[in-house]
Parts: structure tokens; sequence; C-alpha cells
């Protein structure tokens, strides 16, 4: 399997931010809730999608940027070039900064959201062509 | 690019500073540190949080934290800084060895001062300082960074 080479990653806002220097990350969708039925068969009501993003050398403007958006429902997308890789939606990040003497400015950006099985998965993330 | 920084420290005047490229060794209240290049290390993060509908998380109040150490116990201020620093409210700023420039610069963090002395390892001095606030640009400002 080729290995998946993000060029960008863009957070959707007035104007959108992107983010193009050492950036990596992830975005995963994973069950939240499940009730064990009989049989040990498991009955999953709520998933969870959680979004990590790593970005480094590219700290005051983008970090700036990045704390506009605390607390507010953004959608985060990965791009190849100018293709969109996969993406995740209507998430809310937080911004850590880390700055050390010794290292390059680091920008590590968390946050995800919940919602149940039932629901139209392509409302909350969009997965890879 | 990689950045090496020195310490300055002083009592929290509440005013900040105009001009940040101004702040020098005895200047301005401020004491400088001197440094290995390991550190300082400065992290803002979220503190108090509340989980909303859907498993999203509202940032109510958040933490700026700072670390630096100096073995160079004996050239620097470290006995001052103890007496004049420690458990008061302090403004720290970071200045780039290799610019001149400094950044960033946080206002009224309280200070805990550290002195370690052994005897077959160089002594110590560790100054931490944490500070929660609703909004950390409250507290942090940058000059330049990256």
């Amino acid at each position: 399997m080729a290995k998946l080479m993000v060029d960008k990653i863009s957070v959707s806002g007035s104007p959108a931010i992107d983010l193009t220097i050492a950036v990596k990350g992830s975005v995963t969708l994973d069950k939240d809730t499940a009730d064990e039925l009989t049989k040990g068969v498991e009955y999953i009501s709520g998933e969870k999608i959680d979004v990590n993003v790593e970005v480094i050398d590219e700290a005051t403007a983008k970090y700036n940027s990045l704390r506009g958006v605390i607390n507010t429902d953004v959608d985060v997308t990965f791009y190849k070039g100018v293709d969109k890789l996969f993406a995740a939606k209507g998430v809310r990040l937080y911004p850590k900064l880390e700055l050390s003497g010794s290292a390059v400015p680091k920008i590590t950006i968390t946050g995800g959201k919940k919602f149940g099985s039932s629901e139209t998965i392509t409302n909350h993330i969009a997965l890879p062509v | 690019m990689k950045h090496f920084y020195d310490v300055y420290i002083r009592q929290a005047t509440g005013t900040g500073i105009k001009d940040l490229n101004d702040v020098l060794d005895g200047e301005n209240s401020f004491i400088r540190f001197g440094l290995v290049d390991e550190l300082p290390k400065i992290v803002i993060d979220k503190k108090e949080t509340k989980v909303l509908n859907q498993g999203k998380e509202h940032v109510f109040t958040e933490q700026v934290t700072s670390e630096a150490i100096s073995f160079n116990v004996k050239e620097g201020n470290a006995g001052v800084a103890y007496v004049k620093f420690n458990n008061k409210l302090v403004d720290v700023c970071l200045k780039s060895t290799q610019l001149g420039s400094t950044s960033p610069f946080i206002e009224g963090t309280k200070a805990t001062i550290k002195i370690e002395m052994m005897s077959r390892e160089l002594s110590k001095v560790t100054i931490s300082t944490a500070i929660e606030t609703e909004d950390a640009s409250d507290v942090i400002s940058f000059y330049e960074v990256a």
C-alpha cells in the first residue's frame, strides 16, 4: 500500500487556516458507546471522531489564527496537492503551543466530536475516495 | 527556525513593556538568567473544560506554564532572584540569543524558584511559573516566534 503524504491541512474559518509546514496528523473514527448484548455481541450506539494534528516551525501567525477557532465548530481537511484526501466535519479544536529553547515551536491541535451511530456518517466525516 | 533563548525575569508591574527589545539585564528591573540551551520551555494548554452536546469540548480557562533551568548558579543571579521573586507575581521574557528579539512575554504569573546544590553535580536553579486565565492572550504576547 502506498504511503499517504499530506501536503496541507486546512481548518475552516474566515479565512481558512492552511497549515503547510511540517504538518502531520490523523482523523480517527471509532466506536464510543457500546452495550453488550446476549452472546457477547456488541450494540454500538455511539461513535466518535478524534482529530490530531501536529505543526512545527509555523508558530506566531498560525497560532494566533488557530486561537480564533477555539470553541467554534470547524471542518479539518487533509490535502495531497490540491486534492482532498479526507476530512472531519464540525469538530472543536484546541491548539496547544509548546516553545522550547532547543526545538522549533510546536502546535498540537486536538479535538473531535461524538454522534449517534444511526446518523449519516458523511455528515461528520469525509473518507478517502 | 531553531531558536535559543535567555530568560529575563522581574517583579510583575501590570503595565507590560512597550518595546520588547528593550529587555536587558538591569534595565526595567529585569534580571537575566544564564541558561543551557535545552530550556526554557513554555506551554499554553487548555485547563478547565466542559464536554457539551456531541462530545464537543468547550474551553473555559487556559493555563500558561513556563520552566527555565540554569546550571550557572555562581555567575547568574539565582540567589537574588530567589529572594526577590520566589512565590511572587513576575513578568517573564524569553529573548532570542540569535536575533536579540524578545518573545514571548508572560505577564503577572506566579513564580516558584527551586535551588538544588549537590556534591557531585552542577548546582541547579529552576524557575517555574504558572497562571490560569480565561484567555491566554491576556497574559502572553508574541513579538516574533518563528
